[in-house]
């Protein structure tokens, strides 16, 4: 019984390293908003206006 | 004993599970920063040809010259020039990240992540593929 948790456990941390099963796509996702807020938003806001 | 034991086992299952589950993107690093610095300067010079529709954004995280004919002859070189580098920096910034969350083979997940949000944060006025084409935002 007890051989068998360490193995499921073992398992699963292989497969999560191993396989994307947990990639964090919701912190993904606020991650990405981050990097483009950076690389955006403070130059675009005020440029976009002068020129148009 | 072997209630103990058992008990131990499904919390280290639970502690394995979360901690990579879990797990937070990291950007905060000093190649990701590189690369944010690089794209924020040149992001000035496309600006200008995101808002005139000769440059678009793809659904694939990358940005496509959609209408050289409306640029001026002399400017084009460079134009192709800074698209290619910005294709470049964004493959560089997902490649980058993954890096920095010890998970280089994220890298098309964090490119998929990044694709729809580069849409999304896309100013009116400029053009964005979509499943029917070129749409102007």
């Amino acid at each position: 019984m007890n051989k068998v948790w360490v193995a499921l456990t073992v398992f699963l941390l292989g497969a999560c390293q191993t396989v994307d099963v947990f990639f964090p796509a919701e912190s993904a996702r606020k991650a990405a908003d981050r990097v483009i807020d950076t690389v955006w938003q403070p130059v675009s806001k005020p440029v976009s206006k002068e020129q148009k | 004993m072997r209630l103990l034991k058992f008990l131990v086992a499904i919390g280290m299952l639970v502690v394995s599970l979360n901690a990579c589950a879990m797990e937070d993107i990291q950007i905060n690093t000093p190649g990701v920063k590189a690369v944010e610095a690089r794209m924020q300067a040149r992001h000035l010079q496309l600006l200008p040809y995101y808002a005139s529709g000769a440059v678009g954004l793809n659904m694939d995280g990358t940005i496509v010259l959609r209408d050289i004919a409306s640029v001026p002859l002399a400017a084009r070189k460079n134009l192709n020039d800074l698209v290619n580098a910005e294709n470049r920096d964004r493959d560089a910034l997902y490649a980058e990240i993954a890096n920095a969350n010890a998970h280089p083979e994220w890298q098309p997940q964090i490119r998929k992540a990044f694709a729809p949000r580069w849409i999304a944060h896309a100013e009116r006025g400029w053009w964005v593929m979509s499943d029917d084409g070129w749409v102007q935002k």
